[in-house]
């Protein structure tokens, strides 16, 4: 157990929460964007410049990275209005290999070889600001703003019937997304010191989606699938050779037999729901009666 | 040197021109992306290279090459499609990644990562045409995929199993009340998408010579621009776009600065997006449908 409290482990299962709840936002939406590293590129190259060029303090740096993830996430919001489900995925994709492509031939920030030489991030902070951020998003899921996501998500068409604006919550949804997105490159850069385009490569889009997909659509599904998967090839170190193929049958086992992942419910509403219900017995057995 | 560069192109879209076809054609029947066919793609050299380690004579193990990636296809179905729970939206799309993330660990494991030289099958001469030099490879997989290409135009536009196919892909409820045997139809799309995927592996193999465990990564983003350039379940839309991308990749890397011919394919795949989601022909899916 001694490797699941190294600071390595931690800091990637804080990055790869980060990522999944990123992820989440829009999916729960119902808005399959797969521009993840796109705005993870541009949180961890804003983040460097700003801490090594204008010598702003990590802190600030990462808020404000955070920030331009969410305003670069506009030009996909734009895709949503005209395109949608797995074409809206292929659409994003593009735009974030773009992204990456620019970086990969931008000079100033070193081009294919990357950059180095951030100020290093301690590992308790990732953890302080990855435990916030997925308390935020617990509540924001719990709140109207998350029910009426998910609604977005399961029938739009039923959503917009019920008087809500479907592209002003999908292009919230997608902010979000960038917002945790930026986030997570920042911390990416500060705590690894190192970034180049190929860290922002279809493979990091492809690993959080798996997560994800293990997870289940909520919250604490998606920390869990992002714990679970990034740790057990650190615990196994023996199979270290085999843990992608691992990764690849646990998602087709799971996409079998457990299609909507392990916490497909939302646990925290179930624990409330159940309380509350203690109230209400005595009328649900009136209905039942009835019928 | 234009000529020459012409001629590459078409070499490589070719390449690209049979990928597509396969992807198209799998994604028209079942309406999900197939994120494994370019690892398929990869898998076929490796077949033919371990068979031929194995003391198999050279044209059997091309052979057994491609028919071992046909049926890598329908483990695929078998194994990453069929028992997907429909509702599961993502299922297919995550599970055929899977698949292919699994092939390719297998690869890795037992061969490296690093490049392998893959030997020389076919010792064919080269050809001189003026100024434009074509390796005998060359011409020889350009006439193959020339070939295949019709034929394949031909099996999709006049024969019965590919209106089943075109049945299925328009509406499957309807072509399964129509008497369509949809299983043994799609069961066959994979084995032949998975087959050329194979082929065109293994003729990129001869052509450098060199295999390597992630020779797919690159094809498996523009195999997906192709097949959306030339609208989604329309096959001459996919031959022509995987010759038209090849074309103009080359072109780009010749004369433009470098990264403008992939900025190109993603602007352009964008672009379709936004102002012809139906494809080039006009007869692919609608993306707008609901």
């Amino acid at each position: 157990m001694d490797i699941l409290l190294s600071e390595p482990v931690q800091a990637l299962v804080a990055i790869n929460v980060l990522l999944t709840l990123s992820l989440l936002f829009p999916f729960a939406a119902g808005v399959w964007s797969l521009g993840l590293p796109g705005f993870m590129a541009v949180g961890a190259y804003l983040s460097t410049w700003l801490t090594m060029q204008m010598g702003w303090q990590v802190g600030p740096a990462i808020a404000v990275a955070g920030l331009a993830g969410a305003a670069s996430t506009i030009p996909f919001a734009l895709l949503t209005l005209r395109i949608r489900d797995i074409y809206l995925a292929i659409a994003t994709l593009a735009a974030a290999e773009l992204i990456v492509l620019f970086f990969s031939h931008f000079k100033p920030t070193g081009a294919v070889m990357g950059m180095t030489g951030m100020p290093y991030l301690e590992v308790h902070w990732l953890l302080i600001l990855a435990t916030g951020c997925v308390v935020a998003s617990s509540l924001l899921y719990n709140s109207r703003f998350g029910k009426v996501l998910v609604a977005a998500g399961s029938d739009p068409m039923v959503a917009a019937c019920h008087g809500l604006n479907m592209p002003t919550f999908q292009f919230a949804s997608l902010a979000i997304g960038g917002l945790l997105a930026g986030m997570a490159g920042a911390c990416f850069a500060h705590y690894y010191s190192f970034i180049s385009p190929g860290n922002f490569g279809f493979h990091r889009t492809t690993d959080i989606l798996m997560f994800l997909v293990v997870g289940g659509l909520t919250p604490l599904g998606a920390v869990l699938g992002a714990m679970i998967l990034t740790t057990i090839p650190q615990v196994i170190t023996s199979l270290e050779k085999w843990a992608p193929a691992m990764y690849g049958c646990i998602v087709l086992l799971m996409a079998v037999f457990r299609p909507a992942g392990l916490l497909p419910k939302n646990q925290l509403v179930k624990i409330f729901v159940t309380k509350k219900s203690d109230k209400n017995k005595s009328r649900r057995h009136l209905v039942s009666k009835d019928a | 040197m234009f000529t020459q560069q012409l001629v590459n192109g078409l070499m490589l879209g070719s390449v690209y021109a049979l990928i597509g076809i396969g992807y198209t054609l799998v994604f028209g029947v079942l309406r999900m992306l197939n994120l494994a066919h370019a690892y398929i793609f990869t898998s076929a050299p490796f077949i033919t290279f371990a068979l031929i380690g194995a003391s198999v004579s050279p044209m059997l193990a091309l052979f057994l090459g491609v028919v071992g990636a046909a049926f890598l296809g329908v483990l695929l179905y078998l194994v990453a499609f069929k028992p997907i729970p429909p509702e599961h939206a993502l299922g297919g799309f995550v599970a055929s990644l899977s698949f292919g993330i699994i092939i390719q660990v297998v690869i890795v494991n037992f061969y490296g990562s690093q490049p392998k030289k893959f030997p020389t099958i076919l010792n064919l001469p080269d050809f001189n045409l003026g100024n434009v030099i074509l390796s005998g490879v060359q011409i020889g997989s350009l006439c193959i995929s020339a070939s295949l290409m019709i034929g394949l135009l031909y099996l999709i536009k006049s024969t019965r199993f590919g209106r089943n196919i075109r049945a299925i892909a328009q509406n499957q409820m309807a072509a399964s009340l129509l008497g369509v045997a949809v299983p043994a139809a799609v069961l066959l799309v994979f084995f032949m998408s998975s087959a050329l995927a194979g082929l065109a592996g293994l003729m990129v193999a001869m052509r450098f010579e060199s295999i390597g465990a992630f020779m797919g990564d690159m094809y498996a983003i523009k195999a997906l621009a192709i097949i959306i350039i030339g609208g989604l379940g329309d096959v001459r839309g996919a031959v022509f776009a995987g010759l038209l991308l090849g074309v103009c990749e080359v072109m780009f890397q010749a004369y433009a600065p470098p990264g403008w011919s992939e900025a190109f394919i993603w602007l352009f795949l964008i672009g379709v997006f936004l102002v012809r989601p139906e494809g080039i022909f006009g007869v692919g899916i609608k993306t707008r449908e609901i």
